[in-house]
């Protein structure tokens, strides 16, 4: 086994109700890489997704997270590994009974065992850094769809982790807040060695920052490979993701 | 063709009936589970004090106008329905305060209270957990290596506990002022007379155990009303859902939770506190 591989899929199949949503999928991602999956809507995505940290148990197949086999863990094992990791979901699924501030600091509460000092300094710095340091006294409601995503950002980076799984990352960003976060993956790639895992159902955003890109189709997957290989296939569903974004 | 049509009504009506037995069996199942890991989890501290401090305060402190409003209100009809059976036998004026009191510490007061608090408290924790749900807040939560049910379910459970014997003295004593309402209206009878005779026939017996096993309807009505939020899986047809039967089957089992434990009472302690 490859010590360097920070998440693999090993056959890995699962059915929600009586459709098979994955069929057999396998890949890894070197620690340090960006992966993304691509495919249309309801190809199983967020459940690839989902899989990858424990939120889902898949029917068939393993599941390693720095090598450790998540499918064969118990519920607190899974909370342990989820330390090392961050979860940006579709619709950020932002906690919206507390302040935005209060978003970030929630985890940092649990996790991180820091004073609270600390926290706050930790809450200010993830603030600036998606630029929301003007809103973080108000509550998530107030907050416009991109806001909120970049809340999620913020929230799923306030405890470093070295695993980020993003679930559709530029949907609902203008293209101005879809530059800085496609900026800020490329620096936790390149500086911090984060291992991206995203999932997209467009090449525009993800073909800048991944080293690899999974096409899914029928719970399959029918290509894996760098972006400028996978220009080359021969597949027509890959023609057709890659020249719709004028790759 | 009479024949034919109810062959065919009920050869369409099987399936549903079969997917609603079916549904039905793994909701039961479903909830004995959660049952038995929410027992688990409860027997394994440390607990969030300051996320059950919050519930106590919105489970709790919230539900103390609704409970001495209704409390005064059942006193009130109550003594008038114990007037009115007993006018014909004479001295009812000093019956009144005693048979108010045996009935509201032992009867009236816990069962009035689950009932309200399953109403209130119920819904709103089936709805708010719903809703996490649906939102994928709870996906969040465990994507943040934060244990969901200890989080949500445990400290809503714990707050439920607590609160249900406060809130049930709240209601016996709102229910025993409402009583005395009545009658100073009615029979001009003083504060220190009626004090007197509500606690002449009453003791701590009647107060304590039947107060002490509303913690157990605090019980069924968290850990109901937490099961149907916590694993609705659709979305605003399940919120509403969840609500719904948070209510319905917290209230049942209150009810018939009471009529159990009020047995038992009968049979372990007959006189009560006499």
């Amino acid at each position: 086994m490859n010590l360097d591989v920070a998440v693999r899929f090993d056959q890995v199949s699962k059915s929600i109700g009586a459709t098979r949503v994955l069929d057999d999928v396998s890949f890894e991602i070197p620690r340090g890489t960006a992966f993304s999956i691509l495919g249309r809507r309801g190809t199983g995505k967020t459940i690839a997704l989902k899989l990858s940290i424990g939120l889902l148990k898949p029917d068939q197949g393993r599941i390693f997270i720095n090598q450790e086999e998540i499918t064969a863990l118990d519920a607190p094992d899974l909370l342990r590994i989820r330390q090392s990791t961050g979860f940006v979901f579709q619709n950020a699924a932002i906690f919206d009974s507390i302040s935005v501030a209060e978003n970030i600091a929630f985890p940092l509460r649990y996790n991180c065992e820091k004073p609270e000092i600390e926290i706050q300094e930790k809450v200010r710095q993830q603030l600036q850094q998606v630029g929301l340091e003007e809103v973080g006294h108000k509550m998530p409601v107030d907050l416009s769809v991109g806001m909120r995503k970049l809340l999620g950002f913020a929230r799923a980076l306030a405890c470093n982790p070295a695993i980020l799984l993003l679930d559709d990352p530029w949907n609902g960003l203008d293209s101005i807040t879809a530059e800085l976060v496609r900026k800020l993956l490329l620096d936790l790639k390149q500086r911090r060695r984060t291992t991206l895992l995203v999932v997209d159902n467009k090449m525009t955003e993800v073909r800048h920052i991944s080293d690899q890109i999974a096409i899914l189709d029928g719970g399959r997957i029918i290509a894996c490979d760098s972006p400028s290989e996978l220009a080359r296939c021969d597949n027509t569903l890959v023609k057709q993701f890659v020249s719709q974004e004028g790759f | 063709m009479l024949r034919n049509s109810t062959t065919s009504i009920s050869d369409s009506q099987a399936p549903s009936d079969a997917f609603s037995l079916r549904r039905l069996r793994a909701a039961s199942t479903g909830l004995i589970r959660f049952v038995f890991r929410t027992l688990r989890e409860l027997l394994h501290p440390p607990w969030n004090s300051a996320e059950i401090s919050r519930q106590l305060y919105e489970i709790g402190w919230r539900s103390v106008p609704l409970i001495l409003v209704a409390g005064v209100v059942v006193g009130i009809v109550v003594a008038q329905l114990i007037w009115t059976a007993l006018v014909n036998f004479g001295a009812v004026d000093s019956v009144i305060p005693a048979q108010l009191s045996r009935t509201m510490f032992r009867q009236m007061g816990p069962l009035m209270t689950g009932l309200l608090v399953s109403g209130r408290v119920g819904a709103a924790i089936g709805a708010e957990l719903a809703v996490l749900r649906t939102t994928e807040q709870i996906d969040a939560l465990e994507a943040l290596a934060i244990d969901s049910f200890r989080h949500l379910v445990i400290t809503r459970v714990i707050a439920c506990i607590i609160a249900l014997p406060i809130l049930t003295t709240l209601m016996s004593f709102a229910e025993i002022a409402g009583g005395f309402f009545w009658e100073a209206v009615n029979s001009e009878m003083s504060l220190r007379i009626y004090v007197g005779r509500v606690f002449d026939r009453v003791g701590w017996g009647d107060y304590i155990l039947p107060t002490l096993t509303t913690a157990v309807s605090g019980f069924v009505i968290g850990t109901i009303a937490s099961y149907l939020g916590y694993t609705v899986e659709e979305n605003a047809a399940g919120v509403r859902r969840a609500s719904m039967h948070s209510v319905v089957v917290s209230s049942l089992f209150v009810i018939v939770l009471n009529l159990i434990l009020n047995q038992m009472m009968s049979f372990w302690f007959p006189g009560g506190a006499e």
